[in-house]
């Protein structure tokens, strides 16, 4: 092994890739075929989110020496990161062929089933990495992600206090903990994990939000809310699909229904507020908490710039819906600015809310996209109503048209992950 | 077909030999090329110009390449005492290294020399040399200089003197170059270990080499030891694999806390990036229990830096510097640096086209801010987690307060 090669293993090891990125270049100036070296460089390349010289790196590595599985395995994390499941999947099944007992390799075996919400397969793999592993905590991280997916949270729970046994400040086993305790609805609980967790790894993104989650929490409707989306999140995107076009057409038939049955508005009137209040909330509850949460001064630290911009638009939206409210019950009760603003000020945040759920490239583009046409529209209209009806009606109703086509395009959006 | 980048701006000063200011912008070029070689036969005829400086730097960096280490550390001296922003520490460290001592890739220690009476490793940089940050210069007189200055006041209120201070913030904001005024000011051997010495140590004969190190400083004493990049250096042990880094790093430990040896009057200043990823074991009384944050320069600071790299070059004297600097709030000075660079290079492009030697005036750094951003930002913004999240011993208020003031995120 070369003194560069050392160098660059221990600076690995210390997490400063870039560093390592120049020896493992002086290495490969003396030995430009060193398999080992070439995945070495791919992975810190990785790290470094440099995708593009990774994968070149992986691809090197792999014809240097197909025989190696860690090429492979490189190549398969890469592509997972770059949302390539295909070829990430191609990648590990290769290294695991010609490595089959390698624990590493059958987590992210179990991580690529996740991704695609193939919860037994995720486990199977799971089960058999931590087989071969007993104490490796990625493996029975993945394995009590794999158990809560599928509702043996008495297993899971199992898993991650053994994990915690073994390794008590593993930042991501508290994070998972933090998880679990979200799901039994402990909020104070998972509070605590995800403050551990978050000392032990400031940087993590997965115990910040599950943090923010927590604190929401403590607002009684986001509880409601945030126990939606968990028993959302443990169904396929089919199903979450169905489940989202079956209460869409389910509550078309109560409204059906009530047209046709005026008796039975007692009943069904306020099943269909509540729902309509569920859906409301869905959509804009986040960014309502949010803003609760800056008012404090542990949640003022932990927003980031995003959820701050969302929950200010929400906010200032809400604002203005009020201020136009009140003009219309105190000044002038006979504008139809006052009858129709507050209603469009409303719903405002619920296309809002879709840009900030999509993921970064064409799907959040196409949504902002999408979001501003109609905001602009609703905005125009509710000025023209003090102007012109004739243009404030043409823009409503677009608006008004529109608002339920892009709720779904939205929805479809958020599910989609761009290639990097 | 390669084409020499360089080529153009050759003909040029062919076409115009005497033109000094082409020259010493040729001479730059050559320099941040790393063309050594052929720059000393550019650099000549400046010696007798205004651009003496940046020449004697120029000879300096050709007679390290062919071997003169005598003469090349005799004329970068004289080169930074005339204009300090022609510091090097690259060169510094090549020379210091070789007068100093050496440590190969196999770990061992070679080249060490008597020192001289008055050590050459003295630094010539002083705070004077560097524009603004007086609280934080104000931070380090108080933790640094004078209790190795009047160490009786000290003493009779019990205090210890020496230990260690970590140095830490943003890339390129000059840790490296306030540890070395802090040698100055205090008249103090200044030895330092770099990150490439630090990582050979780990391939050979390790433990011994850095005992040796501790003691020769502690024999120069007062003396100060940097060590740059110092989470390579004690990384959570947890995330050592190997037994030869566990050992250094125990040794370094050892060493700090001079258990066997007497530490007074050895201040060990280290420096790093990542504050997170150095050893809690590192930072405990009597190791690094000191800790500075070294923020990106302040307004005063900028337009120091702004007017000493701008000093020898054909600039706009009308150019309004405080109005230039408050346009590049939370830029390093390295940033800065490359800002002057790209300044210039305008100036010059309209030269090589038109034959007129125009000056670098106020819309050239204009333009050039539009294409720059400060590369501090992003090391700010992750450092905003740790603020929040792991600063349970206070290790980071002072970078709390500058996150805040600064409206980070």
């Amino acid at each position: 092994m070369t003194p560069s090669l050392q160098r660059a293993n221990h600076l690995i090891d210390s997490g400063r890739f870039d560093l390592a990125i120049t020896e493992l270049m002086s290495h490969l100036a003396e030995d430009p075929n060193d398999s080992h070296a070439l995945s070495l460089l791919a992975f810190c390349h990785l790290k470094m989110k440099r995708y593009h010289n990774a994968t070149e790196a992986a691809e090197a590595a792999i014809v240097a020496d197909p025989s190696q599985a860690h090429g492979f395995y490189i190549m398969s994390q890469i592509m997972r990161e770059r949302n390539q499941p295909v070829p990430a999947m191609e990648a590990i099944q290769t290294a695991l062929t010609l490595e089959p007992a390698d624990p590493d390799f059958l987590v992210v075996l179990a991580y690529l089933h996740l991704d695609a919400h193939r919860w037994e397969e995720a486990l199977a793999a799971a089960e058999l990495a931590v087989e071969r592993s007993p104490h490796h905590s990625g493996a029975v991280n993945v394995l009590a992600t794999c158990l809560i997916k599928l509702r043996r949270i008495g297993e899971a729970s199992g898993a991650l206090e053994n994990a915690l046994a073994q390794d008590p400040e593993n930042s991501q086993t508290l994070a998972n903990m933090g998880w679990l305790e979200l799901d039994r609805n402990r909020y104070g609980d998972a509070l605590d994990f995800f403050q551990r967790a978050l000392v032990q790894d400031p940087e993590s993104e997965w115990a910040r939000e599950g943090l923010l989650h927590a604190l929401r929490a403590r607002y009684p409707l986001y509880g409601v809310v945030l126990r939606y989306m968990l028993w959302m999140s443990k169904h396929s995107h089919k199903l979450q699909q169905q489940i989202t076009l079956a209460t869409y057409l389910g509550a078309r038939l109560l409204r059906e229904l009530l047209a046709r049955y005026p008796g039975l508005a007692v009943i069904l009137g306020p099943l269909l507020v509540v729902w309509r209040l569920f859906c409301y909330l869905t959509w804009t509850i986040r960014a309502a908490t949010t803003l609760l949460l800056r008012f404090t001064k542990h949640g003022r630290t932990i927003v980031n710039n995003e959820e701050i911009l969302e929950s200010n638009l929400v906010g200032g939206a809400w604002l203005a819906a009020l201020v136009i409210w009140l003009y219309h019950v105190y000044v002038d009760p006979f504008t139809y600015l006052g009858k129709i603003g507050p209603a469009v000020f409303l719903s405002l945040p619920m296309i809002w809310s879709g840009p900030f759920d999509c993921a970064p490239g064409w799907p959040r583009n196409v949504s902002t996209a999408i979001t501003v046409v109609l905001t602009i529209a609703a905005l125009v209209g509710v000025v023209f109503l003090q102007i012109d009806l004739s243009v404030a009606a043409k823009c409503l109703r677009f608006y008004g048209v529109s608002l339920g086509l892009a709720l779904l395009i939205q929805q479809y959006l958020v599910a989609v992950k761009p290639e990097k | 077909m390669d084409i020499d980048p360089l080529a153009p701006l050759l003909q040029a000063l062919n076409l115009t030999p005497d033109n000094v200011i082409l020259r010493a912008h040729v001479v730059r070029e050559f320099l941040k090329s790393r063309r050594y070689k052929d720059v000393k036969a550019l650099a000549d005829p400046l010696l007798s110009t205004e651009y003496r400086p940046l020449a004697l730097l120029a000879t300096a960096r050709w007679e390290l390449e062919v071997g003169k280490r005598g003469d090349a550390s005799r004329h970068y001296h004289e080169a930074i005492s005339a204009d300090s922003s022609l510091i090097d520490e690259g060169l510094e460290a090549e020379l210091e290294t070789d007068n100093t001592l050496k440590i190969t890739s196999t770990g061992e220690i070679h080249g060490r020399v008597e020192m001289p009476e008055t050590p050459s490793s003295v630094p010539r940089v002083t705070f004077d040399d560097i524009g603004g940050m007086e609280t934080l210069k104000e931070q380090i007189r108080l933790n640094i200089l004078y209790p190795m200055q009047k160490p009786e006041i000290y003493e009779a209120y019990g205090k210890k003197i020496g230990g260690g201070i970590l140095l830490y913030g943003p890339p390129g904001c000059g840790k490296t170059h306030l540890a070395r005024a802090t040698a100055g000011e205090l008249g103090a051997s200044f030895f330092s270990l770099a990150l490439n010495e630090i990582l050979n140590m780990y391939i050979g004969n390790s433990e011994k080499n850095l005992a040796e190190l501790f003691a020769t400083a502690r024999g120069r004493a007062p003396s100060v030891l940097f060590i740059d990049e110092v989470d390579a250096m004690g990384a959570k042990r947890g995330a050592l694999n190997n037994s030869a880094m566990r050992s250094v790093v125990t040794q370094f430990l050892t060493e700090m806390d001079g258990i066997q040896s007497n530490n007074e009057k050895l201040l060990v200043l280290g420096a790093t990036n990542e504050p997170w990823n150095v050893d809690s074991a590192l930072r405990r009384p009597g190791r690094f229990d000191r800790v500075l944050f070294v923020p990106p320069p302040d307004l005063k600071a900028r337009i120091e830096i702004l007017k000493l790299l701008t000093r020898n070059r054909n600039v706009d004297p009308s150019i309004p510097w405080d109005k230039l600097a408050a346009q590049t709030e939370l830029f390093s000075g390295a940033d800065i640096k490359q800002l002057v660079e790209q300044a210039t290079e305008r100036a010059v492009v309209d030269a090589l086209k038109s034959g007129d030697l125009r000056p670098v005036r106020l819309a050239d750094f204009q333009l050039a801010l539009k294409e720059r951003k400060p590369s501090t930002t992003e090391w700010l913004r992750r450092s905003r987690n740790y603020v929040n999240f792991a600063n349970q011993d206070g290790y980071y208020d002072d970078l709390s307060q500058f996150l805040d003031k600064a409206k980070i995120r």
